[in-house]
């Protein structure tokens, strides 16, 4: 609980910083699909790694995947409907048995509904969600961190000595 | 303001790959790697020997340990286990153990080996230097003890009593003495017998006064003077009266004659009812022998059984053995079904499709293992040679049973043409797992059946050979061997002269031996059967003696019988007599008193006539008839 309340606390500040926002935005979109798909599979490991070798905000994924995980327990219907759907596809039996039989690919555990239904769904809402998480990092900046920098109380916390220095030890610490 | 600008410029030559990550990622693969090529292998020699040591509970050897990530090999060499019991030698010795696992497998986190080596297996051979022997535990009941104990515990329940030991107290003949003393004087014919008598001896002295009283011969002697005295009278008037005091002598021994008839009569009927009481001693005789054999407990022993009583308790536990085994093995063995492909998820289950293999591998496959081994000289390894295939997690997947089949011979221990033919096969729904195993001559080891203070009797030595088949399907065990041995020698020993010499003559005559059996059902509820010629000649032999001894102790029954009963009986039957006696005695007295009324009436009538002379001799002829 510690450590996600940690994440979070960097997600709002990251937000509210001048951090990238595609950075962010990916960060988001990875936390997406982790919340949404089940862990324990092979397509999770590679989130993982490309979150871990890309400059993709980390914070944000994991408390975007904390946060959807509670999302995914309601859609778990939802996702073995269109997963037994996709998987009972007769187009796509001797492609799937292709897949069941090659080595590693049967790690992704493409062959459970859940597993299948949130993959194909999350994909698929994954441009969408980058979008809209890039627009909205930007909406946010623009309106409510602007805005709130102009308020007479956040000028009189800025003139404080307490935040100057707790504004060059947070530089220092960052740098 | 500046520091800003700064930090931009710094922000923006980071490019979208995260190279702070992926450097120390590559030294950690590369020590990783180094680990792997350089010190794995020793690391994993030593895991082998420290729990291997800590499971055997001895000291476990291994002298090297070579795998290859790249090839999917390993090989392990020198393994050497450590008899707890005797730490000088080994318990099992392998060579080398080789497998070679298939890659194409391994990307499927599966485990393939497709080729398998177990070479040179030896058994108790020594070692150069005793081992180390751990401490032992303190004892704590284990699962697979109970197991064991549940097949042992039924059947010596069943078959474990020492029938020799009953046949050979039998044979003592001590118990029946014993418990002959201790119910002495518990008879019944004994204690009715004794009231008899009581009753018999008091009547027989009430009618011995009543029949002295009735046999008085005063009276009669009183008539005898009465009549002479009247016959010598010349006086007619004196003679007149004299007839007339006849006349009243006669009503006295006409009542005197009535009352002996009475008396008679009664006698008669009591000597009647006593004389049924030799018949009614009879009877309770025969009920007490009949009690007196129920006590004795003299056994019934169903010398079908011999075989059984003898072999049950050495074969429940080599079926106990058995048992260890193959809960063991069960563990590891049975088809953990279709979900073992799954981990089971956090969220919802979902439903996993299966779809058909067509190169597909259960998560542990052994194809085949080579079996080897050589004999060497005073230890118990042989020349073995098989195969163990296709040992898997998932029969179902590949459609073949595990397969082991061995054979070789044991010339260090004299166990020759030994083959083992055992299948497990959970390819279909129902389980089912077939054992052939043959040994073609063994010496068989001392070995007691009865090993008590009364009696030791075992076999000594003989060259046996064995077939055992058996077959496990759904718990249900049906179990069958046929065993030979040749040229048994026995160990009779027994404090009992006729058990002994009986034993050995009986044994002594069979040059063969045939041990034959089944076991049927399930572990819980096993059905035995074992029939042997040895039973059969000894329980033929035994069933002889005993019919002899049950016929002793019946004897001895009859003597108590005897010993108790026949005094008092003889002393009721010369009562009975004498009440007899006395009944003939009282007839005698009656009849004479009827004999002599006619003739006293005569004299009568002639001393009425004048007649002395003829009266006087009339009253010497009553006199003489009198025997006065």
């Amino acid at each position: 609980m510690g450590l996600i309340l940690k994440q979070l606390f960097s997600f709002i500040k990251l937000l509210n910083s001048d951090t990238g926002t595609i950075s962010l935005a990916m960060g988001m979109t990875c936390g997406f699909i982790l919340g949404m798909t089940p862990s324990l599979s092979l397509h999770s490991l590679i989130i993982f790694l490309i979150l871990f070798f890309f400059r993709i905000q980390i914070g944000a994924a994991l408390v975007m995947a904390f946060f959807f995980k509670f999302v995914a327990f309601i859609l778990d219907p939802a996702f073995h409907a269109v997963g037994s759907k996709m998987l009972e596809l007769p187009s796509l039996q001797g492609f799937y048995t292709t897949l069941y039989n090659m080595p590693l690919i049967p790690f992704t555990r493409f062959n459970n509904s859940i597993v299948m239904g949130s993959a194909v769904i999350t994909f698929i809402l994954s441009p969408f969600v980058f979008i809209m998480s890039r627009i909205f990092i930007v909406k946010y900046r623009a309106t409510v961190v602007a805005r709130f920098k102009e308020t007479k109380l956040w000028k009189a916390i800025e003139a404080t000595k307490f935040y100057q220095w707790y504004y060059k030890y947070d530089q220092y610490k960052w740098n | 303001m500046s520091e800003n600008k700064e930090q931009t410029k710094v922000n923006k030559k980071k490019g979208p790959i995260r190279f702070e990550a992926i450097i120390p990622v590559a030294i950690l693969s590369g020590l990783t790697f180094g680990y792997f090529s350089y010190y794995f292998d020793h690391h994993l020699k030593a895991g082998f020997e420290y729990v291997g040591t800590l499971a055997n509970g001895a000291e476990v050897n291994v002298a090297s340990v070579r795998t290859s990530f790249i090839k999917g090999s390993f090989d392990l060499n020198g393994l050497q286990v450590t008899d707890a019991q005797m730490p000088t030698h080994n318990t099992l010795e392998i060579e080398n153990i080789h497998f070679k696992y298939l890659w194409d497998a391994l990307l499927r986190m599966k485990f393939v080996v497709e080729d398998a080596s177990i070479n040179n297996i030896q058994i108790s051979k020594p070692r150069q230097r005793p081992g180390k022997v751990l401490p032992p535990e303190p004892a704590k009941p284990s699962k697979i003890d109970e197991i064991q104990l549940e097949v042992i515990s039924q059947i010596k329940n069943k078959y474990g009593k020492n029938v020799l030991g009953d046949v050979v107290s039998l044979l003592e003949g001590g118990d029946i003495q014993s418990q002959i003393e201790t119910i002495r004087e518990e008879l019944k014919s004994e204690a009715r017998l004794k009231s008899m008598l009581s009753d018999v001896n008091s009547k027989k002295e009430f009618w011995d006064g009543k029949i002295k009283t009735l046999s008085d011969t005063t009276k009669i002697r009183g008539i005898e003077a009465e009549i002479q005295k009247i016959s010598k009278e010349k006086n007619f008037l004196e003679q007149a009266k004299g007839a007339q005091k006849l006349g009243d002598l006669l009503k006295d021994v006409n009542k005197q004659y009535n009352e002996i008839q009475s008396a008679s009569k009664q006698l008669q009927t009591e000597v009647s009812a006593v004389a049924k009481y030799p018949s009614e001693i009879e009877n309770l005789v025969k009920e007490d022998i009949e009690s007196l054999k129920d006590r004795f407990a003299i056994p019934q022993i169903d010398f079908k059984d011999m075989a059984m009583h003898l072999f049950a308790g050495e074969f429940a536990e080599h079926i106990a053995k058995a048992r260890k085994y193959q809960a063991l093995a069960e563990q590891y063995l049975p088809e953990k079904k279709d979900k073992e492909e799954v981990i089971p998820p956090k969220r919802s289950q979902g439903k996993s499709y299966n779809f058909p293999i067509t190169k597909g591998y259960p998560l542990f496959w052994l194809k085949r293992a080579a079996i080897s081994s050589k004999g060497t000289e005073n230890t118990y390894s042989g020349n073995l040679s098989g195969e163990l295939t296709n040992v898997t997690t998932s029969p179902k997947t590949i459609g073949k049973p595990i397969v082991l089949d061995v054979k070789g011979n044991f010339p260090g221990i004299k166990v020759m043409g030994v083959e083992a033919m055992i299948k497990a096969d959970f390819t279909q729904d129902v389980p089912k797992q077939t054992a052939l195993l043959k040994v073609g001559s063994f010496v068989v080891p001392e070995k007691m059946f009865v090993n008590d203070e009364k009696m030791k009797f075992g076999f000594k030595s003989a060259i046996g050979s064995t077939t055992m088949k058996a077959e496990l399907k759904e718990k249900e065990l049906n179990m069958s061997w046929v065993s030979e041995l040749k040229s048994p020698q026995f160990i009779v020993e027994s404090k009992t002269k006729i058990a002994q010499e009986m034993l050995s003559n009986i044994l002594n005559a069979i040059p063969v031996i045939n041990i034959d059996g089944t076991a049927t059902g399930s572990f819980k509820n096993l059905n035995m059967a074992i029939s042997s010629n040895l039973g059969d000649e000894i329980g033929a032999g035994l069933k002889r003696e005993i019919g002899n001894k049950v016929s002793e102790a019946q004897g001895k029954i009859q003597g108590l019988i005897d010993e108790k009963i026949n005094k008092p009986k003889n002393e009721l039957m010369s009562a009975l007599g004498s009440n007899q006696s006395n009944l003939n005695s009282l007839n005698g007295v009656a009849d004479l008193y009827k004999k002599n009324e006619g003739r006293i009436k005569t004299e009568i009538e002639k001393l009425k006539k004048g007649g002395t002379k003829g009266l006087e001799e009339q009253g010497k002829k009553l006199l003489k008839g009198f025997k006065f």
